[in-house]
């Protein structure tokens, strides 16, 4: 399919991708505000926390991988994650 | 425009918590199957829980689109970055110079260009620190005072800081094609993130994204040292054809290149061997003046092989769309997003 042939796209369905059949959560959008709060989030955020995070959401390493890394356990991964995570859902939750 | 906020909820605290907790152990982790049968138990339970859990997966699903660009090097806790030149008389694009191949104009007159710059830059900046940057969709060559000559491609920032004793050069973001002339005396490295990349007369190339950085060489020898605390990982020494990645100072396992595909963007072109999607978009957005984004994260580590012409993103999405199952839809306002292709 050519990008020259412009397709008609409905944003509100790239927003709202939950009309008709079901929720498809990956079509969902970080809208700016919410960007900008976990920008913020991340720059107040532990070292080790938004490392891990970053390793895992951005590069999209497993929490194996990370824990070979950064020579450290994959609990200890998991529960960096889960705070980072706790955190960053908080900071979108105020906007 | 009008987004409906679906992170917000009249959820318990608690039960969110505890819904990103099995989020983590069994969604982004692999658990076990008694975790796993656990978990559906969990859910069964109650709908609160499944909406807490829906929610916590809304939530990491909206994380996937942290876009790498919006990591700041600071976030690592290593190394401040180099403010951006604002004075557009820092900013010699190639044309407006008249700028043709540097080398040509003989050491003299490149080095004399280079002083006129520091002593501007000097004066706004950081005292020693000169800095090059390139806008959007811009290559450019920069000839160094003792010879060594630095390729930017677009959207990169460098600080170059000459001493007497040492030759350091420091990447913000973006790339760079490094062709070093050699001093042993006066060692040249580039740090970039939690890299310091070592060289002694070779020619090499450093690209950045976030805390993401990529060292590749195309002849001689380059050290890559990591100088993150969190990282127990071994230095690497890379010699010719070889590449490693590395994310937040941890050094990923040493690859083999293509080195005629090393620093083909000098030429306009993008190469890519076994590149995930999001790199290639990412490359191709500092190319474009509008936005490219990718919509589906499962997209993202899509693995691609191919060259690229930088200038056209238009005709390089168009190919990324024949080899990948993707499709791309451009918006009015020039933004392209792409998406899962049709079904059937």
């Amino acid at each position: 399919m050519s990008v020259r042939e412009r397709h008609a796209i409905n944003v509100a369905d790239v927003f709202y991708s939950d009309s008709g059949n079901g929720r498809d959560p990956e079509g969902v959008l970080l809208a700016n505000k919410e960007l900008s709060a976990v920008i913020n989030a991340l720059e107040s955020m532990p070292e080790k926390r938004r490392v891990v995070f970053l390793m895992s959401r951005v590069e999209g390493l497993s929490l194996l991988d990370i824990s070979k890394r950064l020579g450290i356990s994959r609990p200890a991964v998991s529960k960096r994650l889960l705070l980072a995570l706790k955190e960053l859902r908080k900071a979108t939750q105020r906007m | 425009m009008n987004v409906r906020d679906e992170t917000k909820s009249s959820l318990p605290e608690e039960l969110v918590d505890e819904a990103m907790e099995w989020l983590v152990r069994c969604s982004i982790d692999n658990c076990s199957e008694v975790d796993h049968q656990k978990l559906e138990l969990w859910l069964q339970r109650d709908d609160a829980h499944r909406e807490a859990y829906e929610l916590a997966d809304l939530t990491w699903q909206k994380l996937a689109q942290l876009p790498r660009s919006q990591c700041s090097p600071e976030w690592f806790g290593i190394q401040p970055p180099v403010t951006p030149a604002p004075d557009p008389a820092l900013i010699q694009s190639k044309k407006a110079q008249g700028w043709r191949r540097p080398w040509a104009w003989g050491g003299a007159s490149a080095a004399a260009l280079v002083v006129v710059v520091w002593l501007v830059g000097a004066a706004q900046i950081k005292p020693g620190v000169t800095l090059y940057n390139t806008q959007v969709a811009e290559i450019k060559e920069v000839m160094l005072e003792d010879g060594t000559l630095l390729a930017l491609g677009a959207e990169t920032t460098v600080g170059v800081t000459y001493t007497d004793s040492r030759r350091t050069v420091s990447l913000d973001r973006g790339e760079v094609f490094f062709d070093v002339a050699s001093n042993p005396k006066r060692p040249f490295t580039v740090s970039s993130a939690a890299l310091n990349i070592t060289a002694v007369g070779t020619a090499f190339e450093v690209s950045r994204a976030g805390a993401s950085v990529d060292v590749a060489v195309v002849e001689g020898i380059v050290d890559v040292a990591s100088r993150s605390q969190t990282s127990k990982e071994a230095d690497v020494r890379l010699t010719q054809g070889q590449r490693v990645k590395s994310v937040g100072g941890a050094l990923l396992s040493v690859e083999t290149v293509a080195i005629d595909a090393v620093g083909a963007w000098r030429g306009g072109e993008l190469a890519y061997v076994r590149a995930p999607l999001s790199e290639i978009i990412s490359d191709a957005d500092r190319y474009y003046s509008g936005t490219i984004e990718i919509m589906d994260a499962s997209l993202s580590d899509l693995s691609v092989s191919l060259i690229l012409d930088a200038g056209d993103t238009e005709g390089l999405l168009n190919t990324l769309e024949t080899v990948v199952p993707i499709r791309v839809s451009r918006l009015s306002d020039g933004t392209f997003l792409i998406t899962r292709p049709y079904e059937g």
